[in-house]
């Protein structure tokens, strides 16, 4: 799990996802979003190491109890780190070897 | 798939694969026992059917995938065991005891990925149990009583023991395999 608390490896499932991050940032157990969504918490669990990639009706249902969009909850990618994208940096460059760092919009 | 095992309101924890394994084994090593005994004792043709019976009873006990009891939950979504825990507590005292240890309904159901791997799981013991039925239909073919080549004449015994090797893995098969593969699973519903 990577600090961000996005899985770092996708697993069996071969999906990334944030499930962990966003539990911990709304204070929800996960009994509580297994019963939420209608499955075991075992499940949760599982999903969140990345070892069950959840069916197309399970991932809307958790899209819709976190109130976003499936994309932001799984991805096939990783995830960029959300400190990278809230307060991070990217390169630009300017001139062939030349680089500045220009600040992302918030 | 339930992370821990009540037995006799005894909760015994069963959420790391290593202690799933230990069981599978130790099971499969009592049953192998009673069946070796069962051999021993009269070739398996009066005690095998008390060790049906007792394949039954240890599998809905310690696997489970039947009604209630046992590690995995039941097979069948239909499926509604006698006792269950629903609604307030009774008022009478004997009911009650049986209210708080019966199994809840939602405790119960399989969710997608439990019928995922259930599938999955009786794929793999029907490729074995195939297998079992072809050489129990192989010893009939050549059974003494009947001899198809004279040179070849299995004894009745060996295909009545095959056949009850057959029952035990039929029983047994599925949910050995799911117990066996299943990673390590969370403890805490944290």
């Amino acid at each position: 799990m990577q600090d961000n608390g996005t899985n770092s490896d996708p697993g069996e499932s071969g999906l990334y996802n944030r499930l962990a991050v966003l539990r911990a940032e709304r204070g929800i157990s996960r009994q509580q979003l297994a019963e939420a969504v209608g499955v075991n918490y075992q499940t949760i669990g599982f999903l969140e190491r990345g070892d069950y990639g959840p069916s197309l009706k399970l991932a809307f249902q958790i899209a819709e109890y976190f109130s976003l969009p499936v994309e932001a909850i799984f991805s096939t990618k990783p995830f960029t780190p959300l400190s990278q994208q809230v307060y991070g940096t990217s390169k630009v460059e300017t001139a062939p070897g030349i680089e500045t760092k220009a600040e992302e919009p918030r | 798939m339930n992370a821990e095992l009540q037995l006799l309101g005894v909760r015994l924890n069963f959420s790391s694969r290593s202690r799933r394994r230990g069981l599978v084994v130790l099971v499969y090593v009592v049953l192998g026992t009673f069946f070796y005994l069962s051999w021993r004792v009269d070739r398996c043709a009066g005690t095998g059917i008390y060790l049906v019976f007792f394949i039954q009873l240890v599998n809905q006990y310690f696997f489970g995938g039947v009604v209630a009891g046992g590690l995995i939950r039941p097979f069948s979504k239909h499926t509604r065991p006698v006792f269950l825990q629903e609604g307030p507590p009774p008022q009478s005292r004997i009911d009650r005891w049986f209210w708080r240890r019966a199994p809840r309904m939602k405790d119960l159901q399989s969710d997608e990925r439990d019928e995922i791997r259930r599938d999955r799981a009786h794929y793999l013991a029907y490729k074995v149990m195939s297998g079992f039925v072809a050489i129990l239909f192989l010893l009939l073919y050549f059974i003494k009583e009947r001899p198809f080549l004279g040179s070849i004449a299995v004894p009745f015994d060996w295909a009545l023991g095959t056949a009850l090797l057959a029952v035990l893995l039929a029983q047994t098969l599925p949910q050995a395999i799911l117990l066996w593969t299943e990673p390590d699973m969370e403890e805490e519903r944290q």
